[in-house]
């Protein structure tokens, strides 16, 4: 009995490991999308996570799981937050649960588009950030200006093979209130869109801190969790 | 026995707490590292977008000052060859001359203009991606190395030029 104990041990551990090697095998899985995505749809409907409006709003805030891409350069940050037709609703709700009607309503009116905030934040609050290092009123008005227009033109989203321009533009002005601007961006949306990787270029004229990239991972874009309705 | 045993516990705890304490104060150590400024500065991708739009711009602009050239050229053999007297073909060429020279000066103030500023915005970027490279991986410092005798000598060990020049093109890529 005593001789034949390691080899017992030895096949109980490598029982287990293999084991344990499927299921990581099965978890890595989730993660990954196959050519046609059918294997992915299975897993992820599977473990997709069901979350409530706040914490829906968290996770897709949360820098961590890849929908929130941020770079700070020197005195500014630059953030672009990927938008679900699910997040919009919930921003919109701000706070109220929401109910499956309202979610499809939604759904149905922003599915044709893929929606980002881009937002420009003066990381020591001094000013405004049209104000930061402006030589002149005349400058100024330049930069509001291009805020308000000439910005659109200096953005794009590669989105697999395609270059996307884009389309919907809308520059929240913020005044002396916050020291960031947020620009509300929206570019026409491909079948199977998140199943490439995307990233939004922008090219910063103003604060001269050039070509600027946020890559959006279809992993990341893939796996987000459901929101969840009354 | 149980003595013995037990001196031997202490003593193997005491060695495991002195191995650890060791280990831990080794990995907290801040790091020091060098770079070549020239192949970080050459292996960074922006670096290399905008020198290609830089250089489109560039070449544009000869271009035109090659066109304008050539007409000038063209005008200045034809006075030359039938010597003509005729003023306004003269006045044609001075004024195309100097239309010339304008815009040959201004397309070189404007190309020395471009290229800062393309320069100012690799910088920026630069510096900071290799910044965030010193905090994630806990250098206290990092060195620029550019041949020009600040750094005099470094271990070739602590040379993380290519480790930087992956880690910048990620992060340039928003990775």
């Amino acid at each position: 009995m005593k001789k034949k104990f390691p080899f017992y041990f030895l096949s109980i551990l490598l029982f287990s490991c293999s084991g344990n090697g499927h299921k990581s095998d099965a978890l890595a899985g989730n993660g990954k999308l196959s050519a046609d995505g059918s294997n992915a749809d299975l897993m992820l409907n599977e473990n997709t996570p069901v979350l409530d409006a706040a914490a829906y709003v968290r996770w897709m805030q949360d820098p961590e799981n890849g929908l929130k891409k941020e770079k700070k350069i020197d005195e500014l940050t630059f953030s672009v937050q990927y938008k679900t037709p699910e997040y919009v609703t919930c921003m919109e709700l701000r706070g109220r649960p929401c109910t499956d009607s309202v979610l499809r309503k939604n759904i149905g009116e922003l599915k044709d588009m893929q929606y980002y905030d881009l937002k420009i934040l003066l990381n020591d609050g001094s000013s405004e950030l049209l104000k930061y290092k402006n030589t002149s009123p005349q400058q100024y008005n330049d930069r509001v200006n291009y805020f308000a227009f000439g910005m659109q033109n200096d953005l794009a989203l590669v989105d697999g093979n395609d270059t996307l321009r884009c389309d919907l533009y809308h520059y929240e002005r913020a005044y002396d209130v916050t020291p960031s601007a947020t620009m509300l961006l929206g570019f026409i949306k491909k079948s199977n869109n998140d199943k490439n990787d995307k990233t939004l270029i922008f090219y910063d004229r103003t604060f001269n801190k050039g070509m600027l990239k946020f890559k959006f991972a279809a992993t990341g874009l893939y796996n987000k969790p459901k929101l969840k309705t009354l | 026995m149980w003595k013995k045993n037990k001196i031997a516990l202490l003593l193997t705890l005491l060695l495991i707490a002195a191995v650890t304490w060791i280990i831990v104060k080794e990995t907290q150590k801040p790091k020091n590292g060098y770079v070549l400024i020239s192949e970080v500065y050459n292996g960074f991708e922006m670096k290399k977008e905008m020198e290609k739009k830089f250089l489109l711009v560039k070449n544009s602009r000869e271009k035109i000052l090659d066109s304008l050239e050539l007409e000038l050229k063209i005008l200045g053999a034809r006075i030359q060859k039938e010597n003509e007297k005729n003023p306004a073909t003269i006045a044609e060429f001075t004024t195309r001359r100097d239309e010339y020279v304008e815009r040959k000066k201004t397309y070189e103030e404007d190309n020395n203009a471009l290229s800062q500023k393309y320069d100012k915005e690799i910088l920026a970027q630069l510096n900071q991606y290799v910044k965030n490279y010193g905090e994630e991986n806990k250098y206290a410092y990092i060195f620029g190395s550019d041949g020009n005798g600040s750094l005099m000598y470094a271990n070739e060990g602590d040379n993380i030029t290519k480790e930087v020049i992956i880690y910048i093109n990620n992060k340039y890529k928003g990775e």
